[in-house]
């Protein structure tokens, strides 16, 4: 069995090492290009949002590279790629592809891991243990150097060596098969990039990506929006880690404790319950944030994305009070690169000139 | 007390229920006027862009009634089936009132989520009839005589009175004639074009899909059924289908069931399709709508599959009703060169 997935930022990092080590062959699609799009845009609903494009076409260029089972990103949850599930693999079929596919949702993502699990190798997850272990290790592994990228980035004197450091770092880990592996490349690869040599002049502001996750994650989709902050000296943080996703042991939330109470208590003034998609994290999520010590808050979304657009509307009127600025950034298949840079520069600009007035304002003197 | 209803939305589907639920508890409904250049201009001052129009249409409407009402209904409708759900902005949407109009009146918004089960739902609107009355048989009356009222006007619309003609009858009247025979003054199928003199063959028959706020909607749509009408075509409508019917071709089609309302909407296509009793299909979409993006490709295989000819309009604010005309005629024209469905059969 051949089996695929789309992109979803580092997902095909660490999902490669759990797919061989359950004793299938992990096929990859190749990294979201242009043509990747224009796959999706072609046979797609005209209206309907770039990431169900962007995926369909990662779905065809895995097809094509021999893949014959699909691991197929959306489920239930009141947002349209779940919806789309059903049209996707109609279209793949109708364009002569022969797969099985097995639906994953981020909303609901240990559930559906079991089931996942359940469909790849026929057995009940117990039976797959390791293989499950194995991949919490590595997305806890990868999210953490990923992490540490983000602070490095910001920070380093040459321009280019974090993402040199973490190209590497990546080829490396889809070569992992067992846990201690993931903990050797963990430790070499936060070492090097603890070695990329540090600007200490620079002035540095922390911003944190709040709303979609697969326009925050998908750096084809958000033009590399990361790489670009950290250029201007930006500390980037997002609110959504796919290794934090899966929580195989939710008792904490169940006994009201764990983080999403905290997110459920700050939405609940502006939204009763969960509308679908990921808006209520959004607003709540917003909301923590921005009390979270970070200068700057941007929001992404895909152009016409119901539910983000929902949670930014509501949140509209939370901008005027929230103690820090948030900037909505809306993506779509044209989205220009120019235009992005521009916009970024002028927030980080106002950023640094409030975080200098607040300074200034603590030393009338100086 | 005087209830504001924003003539927008769910108004289309449950007016005639809200308005028998209010007039037994002894409140005044008061609805929108119909919508106008300035309610929409007004909505979309309130919302950023890429907002769907029926929702700037609704914010209109909620400000036209600022100041005049002393309580705003804005229902929060989750789920209406178990395997089905709302879009994302019907269920944020007394959130969205609150935030983005925050001079509106106070809101009643009952949360109505069949999926939590009946009581949830009951609990809700005995929760919203306390506001009036302490009495909760008279709520328990008031429900009934509204579900009685529901049924009727289900049942006019089934009969194919158009829902303008069913809604101008219920507001007219209440609900105080309900158990009595029904009549609708007004022509009951405005639908039907004049008959042709001369022509020999049957009025092209077109089936026209799109949610009831946008069809019924003729500031939104620029009088679309009016205009077709007017080109000898006889229209048939989604909500004529009556849902059991719907529900049954949507089985028989074998899409999947993920949004209530498009659910439908792809059931009345397939219902008139596989009849036979439409010789083009009409879809009528609002630009930014997630939920039609995606079911445009199920209606457009259900055509292609029947082999009937096939038109999807997108309407927004800008819409130009002259490139409208022009569609709307090279469509027709289309549809009368080609045999009709009956000749082949």
């Amino acid at each position: 069995m051949k089996v695929s997935f789309p992109h979803l930022g580092t997902l095909y990092v660490y999902l490669p090492p759990y797919i061989t080590s359950l004793g299938l062959e992990a096929v990859p699609p190749p990294l979201t290009s242009k043509r990747t799009l224009d796959i999706g845009a072609r046979h797609c609903p005209e209206m309907t949002c770039t990431p169900c494009k962007i995926i369909f076409g990662n779905y065809v260029e895995a097809l094509e590279r021999g893949a014959d089972t699909l691991i197929m990103l959306g489920g239930l949850g009141a947002c349209r790629l779940g919806y789309s599930i059903q049209h996707q693999q109609d279209k793949l079929r109708e364009l002569g592809f022969r797969f099985r596919a097995v639906p994953f949702s981020l909303m609901d993502a240990q559930a559906d891991l079991v089931r996942v699990n359940q469909f790849l190798t026929g057995k009940p997850l117990l039976s797959a243990l390791g293989s499950i272990r194995l991949l919490i290790a590595a997305m806890r592994a990868v999210d953490g150097i990923e992490q540490l990228a983000l602070y490095t980035r910001a920070r380093e004197a040459h321009r280019g060596d974090t993402d040199r450091v973490l190209n590497e770092a990546w080829q490396a880990a889809a070569r992992c098969q067992t846990r201690e592996d993931i903990r050797d490349f963990e430790q070499t690869y936060r070492a090097r990039l603890k070695a990329v040599t540090l600007d200490p002049t620079r002035d540095i502001v922390r911003v944190v990506l709040v709303g979609d996750p697969f326009t925050i994650l998908d750096s084809f989709f958000n033009m590399n929006l990361e790489k670009k902050l950290g250029a201007l000296g930006v500390e980037v943080n997002r609110w959504f880690w796919l290794g934090s996703s899966i929580n195989l042991f939710p008792l904490k939330d169940w006994l009201g404790l764990g983080h999403y109470s905290q997110v459920r208590r700050a939405a609940s003034p502006y939204l009763r319950g969960d509308i679908g998609g990921f808006a209520y994290s959004t607003v709540g999520e917003t909301i923590l944030l921005s009390r979270s010590g970070y200068d700057g808050l941007i929001h992404l979304a895909p152009f016409n994305c119901t539910p983000e657009v929902v949670a930014e509307n509501i949140l509209l009127d939370y901008h005027d009070r929230s103690p820090v600025p948030i900037l909505n950034l809306n993506f779509d298949e044209h989205t220009s690169d120019a235009g992005l840079s521009t916009r970024l520069e002028a927030f980080v600009d106002l950023l640094r000139r409030r975080k200098w007035q607040a300074a200034q304002a603590e030393q009338p003197c100086g | 007390m005087r209830i504001g209803i924003p003539r927008a939305l769910f108004y289309y589907h449950y007016y005639p229920l809200w308005r028998a639920f209010f007039d037994a508890l002894g409140a005044t409904c008061v609805v929108s006027p119909p919508t106008h250049k300035g309610i929409v201009a007004q909505g979309a001052a309130r919302v950023t862009g890429d907002n769907c129009l029926p929702l700037k249409v609704y914010l209109g409407h909620v400000l036209s009634l600022v100041g005049q009402v002393d309580y705003l209904f804005v229902p929060l409708i989750r789920t209406l089936e178990s395997e089905a759900e709302n879009c994302a902005r019907l269920r944020g949407l007394p959130d969205l009132v609150r935030s983005l109009a925050p001079e509106a009146p106070p809101l009643l918004a009952p949360e109505i989520n069949l999926q939590a089960g009946e009581r949830q739902a009951a609990a809700a609107v005995l929760d919203l009839g306390r506001r009036f009355t302490l009495n909760p048989l008279r709520v328990k009356k008031a429900v009934d005589q509204a579900l009685a009222t529901h049924q009727a006007y289900q049942n006019m619309l089934s009969r194919g009175v158009p829902i303008p003609a069913a809604l101008a009858h219920f507001d007219a009247h209440g609900s105080g004639r309900i158990g009595q025979s029904v009549r609708v003054e007004s022509d009951p199928r405005p639908g039907v074009p004049p008959a042709s003199v001369g022509s020999e063959r049957p009025p092209l028959r077109v089936a026209l899909v799109g949610h009831a706020y946008n069809l019924y909607d003729e500031y939104v749509n620029h009088r679309l059924i009016g205009r077709l009408c007017s080109l000898g075509v006889e229209v048939r409508t989604s909500e004529a289908v009556p849902p059991a019917l719907a529900h049954e071709s949507m089985a028989q089609a074998g899409v999947h069931r993920y949004w209530t309302y498009e659910h439908e909407l792809v059931g009345a296509a397939t219902y008139y399709l596989s009849q036979g009793e439409a010789d083009g299909l009409i879809s009528m979409v609002t630009f930014g709508c997630g939920p039609d993006s995606v079911m445009l490709e199920s209606i457009q295989k259900l055509a292609a599959r029947y082999g009937v000819p096939f038109l999807n309009l997108v309407f927004d604010e800008h819409t130009g009703e002259a490139g409208l005309v022009t569609r709307l005629e090279a469509f027709v024209d289309m549809l009368d060169r080609r045999p009709r469905r009956k000749d082949i059969s």
